[in-house]
């Protein structure tokens, strides 16, 4: 029985080196690197440039301005809301101030998924306002912006200028 | 002497032969490690990385970033044998979200610094998945040096994050 074992032993203590010391070799290097995350907002009018011309404003007569289109391009694959916040409120040079409900806007769904958090044409708010939000998993869409100035409500004569920042936060 | 102590005394020997012909087979087998593949990232450490790129400007304009990294393979044999050289990739690199990378945005070039034999791939192949041939030594060939160029064009737009990935180098007498 011992001389066996001792036999069975033997082979096994013969065959390990053979098989560590086979005609090959292997090596493994591990393969990386890094893409910076880039997210960039930008607004164009008809025109352009980064502005809305929102036009000549009758009494009695509804504007609507001329529409502001929203492009996000990022390589981020976090979700994203976009704000709307006013800088500084739309006045007159001659002191003139936009009245209460005096400008409403709306936002179309985004061309890739995203969704409008302004469906129907609603009062510009003083502060910070959601307007948009991206698919669930981010990426770059667009969407577009639009101003409707009320000739219904009392406006005092004049050039009107106001400015708006869009923010972008992501989750 | 009684029975036990004289088969305790057998099995004492029968392990100091185990232990003997072990070691003499641990020592021929180094002795005679007849295939060795080494590598080398040059200017690097232990891994091919093509480090901080971008897929896209600050202002998101489609970015065309390049990076270049090289590997070092070196292999010796005394076997007498033509052996083949092998590189494998389990994967195209994918990032934390599982985005992956396409194969064409990174090609290898192989050229042979020392040794005889043939290149099996063409310059600027896409690192593609899978086992692929690289190289055929001659008949007899001890010693082999390749120097592998990696190209990455990062694709515009690509998702952002780390990419990880692995490549296999296998020498196989043949």
């Amino acid at each position: 029985m011992l001389k066996r074992i001792l036999l069975f032993l033997m082979t096994v203590v013969m065959t390990l080196p053979l098989k560590l010391f086979a005609d090959a070799d292997t090596k493994t290097l591990p393969l990386t690197f890094y893409i910076q995350p880039v997210t960039a907002v930008r607004a164009e009018g008809a025109a352009g440039s980064a502005s809305v011309e929102l036009g000549r404003v009758l009494p009695g007569v509804d504007q609507q301005a001329e529409a502001l289109k929203v492009t996000i391009r990022t390589n981020s694959e976090q979700r994203y809301k976009i704000f709307h916040r006013y800088l500084s409120s739309i006045t007159s040079a001659g002191g003139g101030q936009m009245p209460e409900g005096g400008l409403r806007f709306m936002v179309s769904g985004g061309s890739a998924g995203g969704q409008s958090a302004v469906q129907s044409w609603t009062e510009v708010p003083e502060g910070r306002a959601e307007i948009f939000n991206s698919g669930d998993s981010g990426g770059a869409d667009s969407f577009t912006l639009n101003y409707l100035v009320s000739g219904k409500k009392p406006l005092e004569a004049g050039d009107y200028f106001g400015q708006v920042r869009l923010e972008i936060e992501q989750n | 002497m009684d029975r036990c102590a004289l088969k305790s005394n057998k099995i004492n020997q029968i392990l100091a032969t185990l232990l003997l012909a072990g070691s003499f087979c641990l020592a021929w087998g180094k002795a005679d490690a007849a295939l060795d593949l080494q590598t080398m990232v040059v200017n690097g450490d232990s891994a091919v990385d093509f480090g901080n790129v971008k897929s896209l400007e600050e202002n998101g304009d489609p970015a065309h970033d390049s990076s270049v990294r090289q590997v070092r393979l070196v292999v010796t044999s005394d076997l007498g044998r033509p052996y083949t050289i092998r590189q494998n990739v389990d994967e195209e690199p994918v990032n934390e979200a599982g985005t992956q990378v396409p194969a064409e945005a990174i090609r290898f070039t192989v050229e042979v610094e020392d040794g005889q034999g043939l290149v099996r791939t063409s310059d600027h192949e896409p690192l593609t998945a899978g086992m692929q041939e690289i190289y055929v030594s001659d008949d007899n060939e001890p010693r082999t040096v390749l120097l592998i160029t990696y190209d990455f064009l990062v694709p515009a737009g690509q998702k952002a994050g780390r990419y990880h990935g692995m490549v296999t180098y296998r020498a196989d007498a043949v």
